[in-house]
């Protein structure tokens, strides 16, 4: 057991008060609260039942108002057992030296009358089956409800519990344009990562996936886009499984929802060596959606020059807003915070703009890198009139050294 | 029935079946449970359903637990994947969170209750002044750790209240060594900037409380 291998500089004593102030925290909870009762109740009673007798033990004492978490944790085991039997055969599969991989192509017409292309793979006996059941683009975002489809693999009722009960499908996946532009999976309408969920009694487990944006010249017509999973991956409450390797394919069409653009003509600003420039904002459109963002939000590029060559173009780029914890309501935690009125509190996602393909780590010797600011948490707005941007600080990191470079940079922007 | 000498045995008797095996576990490892996942939710009756879950997840999972590795760290594993689950379950459904807990539930979640026992009665037994001191050290250090990412928080506790090495805390977490240590040392800093800048008096408090042999090593 060593505790040296993680250097932090100038922090050995704070270390040591970290580890008081956590040991103290955790001697809050209690070292007992019979445990073994409950679980013993639990093993023993069948699964779903829910007598008063037993209810009455496992949950002693009013819990919160509502009662929502025994609803809650209901729920999740249900859904959980329905799955249960999927993910047996599923994981026996991926770890045996199956004929899995073997792929086919099928041609599906959706109800709108475009048509995809979707890749069965097979799994010894079972199909695994990717498509895209709906698709939506803006400027701030692509959202794709994605189904994975396990026909006849549906869990009977009544089957016992095992030891693998995935709740949640991940998958690591991409998108490409005609062109051959590539738009990685930023994150699910909640802020994670893509995630596909069962429900209760299907054999179809669906979630919804977000993605960069399309370029600004992309929005104004339709376009064919090829979604690409290279794994899939099942999470059990004891860990992730194996991946099943793809690829999965499956190419969509989607009409995208044109909003307004703006390019702003404001004056740069520079403190501490560091300019910062709004260049344009995309509003998208006021429309509601599937993705549960609902309509409106914004794409903002914001240019930032005066860095160094080898600043890490990451963390420049890693800002929030405000965050909305009890501990305050400007944790900055280590990021540039940038407040946009009227879209707060809401967090954004700072992408690498002119690093979009190259992907590139550091700034390089230009000094200067655009970044596509979007904003991506529910609920969005439409944002009209002037307003207020400000910029609190800019993180970077070179030459081994991190810090701030303090503001605040503050704009005007009309927006019409 | 005898108590199983060692965690080989106690999971040995899990694998025939016998419930004492588990039994023996919990009794061994529940404080382990409750307060690694008090630690990764701040939410006590979380902590409570994830150590149930985690325990019943660890029974079945034991047919394809490696016996020449030990039980610990990877139950603890179970622990974090359980709680990490839940409380992604939580924010999906917009009622609980670290941070989204509205006053009066966070209230209702602090206050002890009466199968608290140890907790209530250690309170009671105090001054008021003192009372609500601890209080807000208690609050301090869990806004504190709220402000951290589930991931961070998750690398600072095994490091910081568990002992766990770089390497350790990859393998509980089920990542990389380099990410893991970039959790710890990211993880870290933030908590310092949180804890410096809105409570600076809680670095005299930890300066006055003992650190006591609770880590993981303690019991593998």
């Amino acid at each position: 057991m060593n505790t040296s291998d993680t250097q932090t500089p100038d922090a050995p004593e704070f270390e040591g008060r970290v580890r008081a102030l956590l040991t103290q925290y955790a001697k809050e909870m209690p070292a007992s609260v019979d445990t073994e009762t409950r679980v013993r109740e639990r093993l023993a009673a069948p699964v779903g039942v829910t007598s008063p007798e037993r209810r009455a033990v496992r949950w002693p004492g009013p819990r919160l108002p509502g009662g929502w978490a025994r609803g809650a944790v209901s729920l999740g085991l249900v859904a959980a057992l329905i799955a249960g039997f999927f993910a047996v055969v599923w994981l026996r599969n991926n770890q045996g030296n199956g004929t899995r991989n073997q792929c086919s192509e099928a041609r599906q017409v959706s109800p709108d009358g475009s048509s995809s292309l979707t890749h069965v793979c097979s799994l010894d006996n079972i199909n695994v089956q990717v498509s895209v059941a709906h698709s939506y683009a803006d400027a701030t975002r692509t959202s794709l409800e994605i189904r994975v489809a396990t026909p006849g693999a549906l869990i009977p009722h009544g089957q016992p519990i095992t030891d693998s009960q995935p709740s949640d499908l991940l998958l690591d996946a991409t998108l490409n344009d005609q062109q051959g532009d590539l738009y990685t999976m930023s994150r699910d309408s909640l802020g994670g990562p893509a995630l596909l969920t069962y429900t209760s009694g299907q054999e179809v487990a669906t979630g919804i996936a977000v993605f960069d944006p399309l370029p600004e010249g992309a929005l104004t017509a339709p376009q064919t886009l090829t979604l690409r999973i290279s794994h899939i991956t099942a999470h059990t409450m004891t860990g992730w499984s194996s991946p099943v390797k793809g690829e999965f394919t499956t190419t969509f069409q989607v009409t995208p929802h044109a909003g307004r653009t703006i390019k702003f003509n404001v004056a740069p600003q520079t403190h501490g060596g560091i300019t910062l420039q709004p260049l344009q904002m995309d509003i998208a459109p006021d429309a509601s959606v599937f993705d549960g963002y609902g309509g409106g939000g914004e794409r903002l590029l914001l240019r930032i020059s005066g860095l160094p060559a080898d600043a890490d173009a990451g963390k420049v780029a890693d800002i929030s807003t405000s965050v909305t914890t009890p501990v305050s309501s400007d944790t900055t935690n280590g990021q540039t915070t940038l407040k946009l009125e009227g879209q707060e509190p809401a967090a954004v996602g700072g992408i690498p703009w002119d690093f979009f393909q190259s992907n590139s780590p550091v700034v390089g010797p230009s000094g200067t890198i655009i970044l596509a600011v979007i904003f991506v948490s529910p609920p969005l707005r439409t944002l009209t009139g002037t307003q207020r941007l400000t910029v609190d600080q800019i993180m970077s990191s070179f030459n081994g050294q991190e810090g701030p470079v303090p503001g605040p940079w503050t704009f005007l922007l009309p927006l019409g | 029935v005898s108590e199983p000498e060692d965690d080989h045995e106690a999971i040995a008797r899990c694998l025939r079946g016998d419930i004492e095996g588990l039994a023996a576990l919990i009794r061994r490892y529940e404080a382990h449970a409750l307060r690694l996942a008090y630690l990764l939710t701040g939410d006590r009756f979380l902590a409570e359903d994830i150590a149930q879950d985690s325990f019943i997840q660890a029974y079945q999972a034991l047919p394809r637990f490696d016996a020449r590795r030990l039980f610990l760290p990877w139950f603890q594993r179970i622990v974090t994947n359980t709680a990490r689950m839940r409380l992604r379950t939580a924010q999906r459904r917009r009622e609980v969170s670290l941070s989204s807990l509205t006053k009066e539930e966070d209230d209702a979640r602090k206050e002890p209750r009466a199968d608290f026992p140890r907790l209530a009665r250690e309170e009671n037994g105090m001054e008021p002044a003192a009372r609500a001191e601890r209080r807000e050290e208690r609050d301090a250090i869990g806004q504190a750790l709220a402000a951290l990412t589930d991931k961070q928080r998750e690398a600072v506790a095994l490091r910081y209240y568990l002992d766990y090495s770089d390497q350790e805390i990859a393998t509980i977490l089920d990542c990389a060594v380099n990410t893991a240590r970039h959790r710890v040392y990211d993880g870290l800093h933030a908590l310092e900037r949180v804890i410096r800048r809105d409570y600076p008096w809680l670095l005299d408090v930890a300066g006055n409380v003992p650190v006591e042999g609770v880590k993981g090593a303690e019991t593998r």
